[in-house]
């Protein structure tokens, strides 16, 4: 009998601890291991001022193009993710009167073609490298006045994953 | 059965081998949960892209139909009038304006054809019939009321106005056959956003 209780508390300690979900990374979630940067000098966790002014007024054939940088301090290697989302482009994209593309690292511009979520990069970082992330709008020369006042907002989401 | 077989039924039987083959099982099924991933997540926001409004507009109205200022019913060689025009950028994107002149000359003496035009940054001076615009005449504008009139195109911040003055003279050496002519011109202002 007593071995059977032995045996059986055995199992639901082995079981409980196989079940909780992964200590260690919740105990270090105080620790940024994105860190991003407008020169790629400065880093802070976030970019704390927008990328390109917060309400950017275009034309017909302006052309604008930022650079933020992504670094992994996450003390190994990771793989980095970038996502786009735009949420209201009040058909801009689809008309194809507005462009917008984004890379990463160097990469092809993935062209983002209509509203909702964009994966565009999703590559491996080794410990402590840098990413730059370029955004390129262009506002093409050939829209018409149906375009006017037209807005279109967008999100880019960085996330780094690292197997521990 | 065998004896063999007998001893491997008891093997199984036993609660100690139960218990160990549980174990195994819980093992494999937790294992998946060995694998732990940690994430960081950064949001870039607070962009908004907004297409600009462009709005031009001419004494302060898109479209000006009773403009007056340049008529002159009993013109003689010699006379001029002049009028002026306030030029406004109503939209929020710069903008650069350029102007044509289009004559319509219903009696087909072509009296467009013999009118001089000129156009300053000035005021209206002397009376009538012989008004006149004051000041130089603006860059790239054109001499006649049947053609580019500004053709250089003049840059106007968001908000902005400028006034131009717009002189039109029936030379003194205009042929005779132009008498009782009549002509009547549209200007037609075109404003463009401007990336400079």
């Amino acid at each position: 009998m007593k071995t059977r209780l032995a045996l059986l508390l055995v199992l639901v300690l082995t079981a409980v601890s196989l079940g909780l979900p992964d200590q260690p990374a919740s105990a270090t979630r105080s620790w940024h291991r994105v860190m991003l940067s407008r020169d790629g000098h400065h880093w802070k966790p976030d970019l704390r001022v927008p990328l390109f002014r917060k309400k950017l007024v275009l034309v017909p054939g302006m052309k604008r193009v930022r650079t933020f940088y992504v670094r992994n301090q996450s003390g190994g290697p990771a793989r980095l993710r970038v996502v786009v989302r735009v949420t209201d482009s009040n058909g801009l994209l689809e008309r194809r009167t507005f462009r917008m593309a984004v890379r990463a690292n160097g990469g092809r511009y993935h062209r983002i073609r209509h509203t909702g979520r964009h994966k565009v990069a999703h590559l491996r970082v080794t410990k402590g490298r840098i990413v730059p992330v370029n955004v390129r709008v262009r506002f093409m020369p050939r829209a018409g006045n149906k375009t006017m006042d037209g807005q279109l907002r967008f999100v880019t989401r960085v996330r780094l994953t690292r197997k521990g | 059965m065998s004896s063999k077989q007998v001893r491997l039924g008891r093997f199984l039987a036993s609660a100690r081998t139960r218990a160990a083959l549980s174990l195994g099982v819980v093992l494999a099924v937790g294992s998946t949960g060995t694998f732990a991933y940690w994430t960081d997540d950064v949001t870039v926001s607070g962009t908004t892209f907004t297409a600009g409004t462009l709005d031009l507009q001419v004494n302060n109205l898109n479209t000006v139909t009773a403009y007056t200022a340049l008529n002159l019913t009993t013109m003689v060689p010699g006379n001029s009038m002049a009028g002026t025009l306030v030029i406004k950028n109503n939209g929020n994107v710069p903008l650069k304006y350029t102007a044509a002149a289009a004559a319509n000359n219903t009696d087909t003496k072509n009296l467009a054809g013999s009118l001089a035009a000129r156009v300053t940054s000035g005021a209206v001076t002397g009376s009538s019939p012989t008004l006149t615009c004051t000041g130089t005449a603006i860059t790239g504008s054109g001499s006649t009321v049947n053609g580019s009139l500004i053709s250089t195109g003049r840059q106007l911040a968001p908000g902005a106005t400028e006034t131009i003055c717009v002189e039109v003279t029936l030379p003194a050496n205009a042929p005779s056959s132009l008498q009782g002519a009549k002509t009547d011109v549209t200007f037609t202002f075109t404003g463009t956003s401007d990336l400079s």
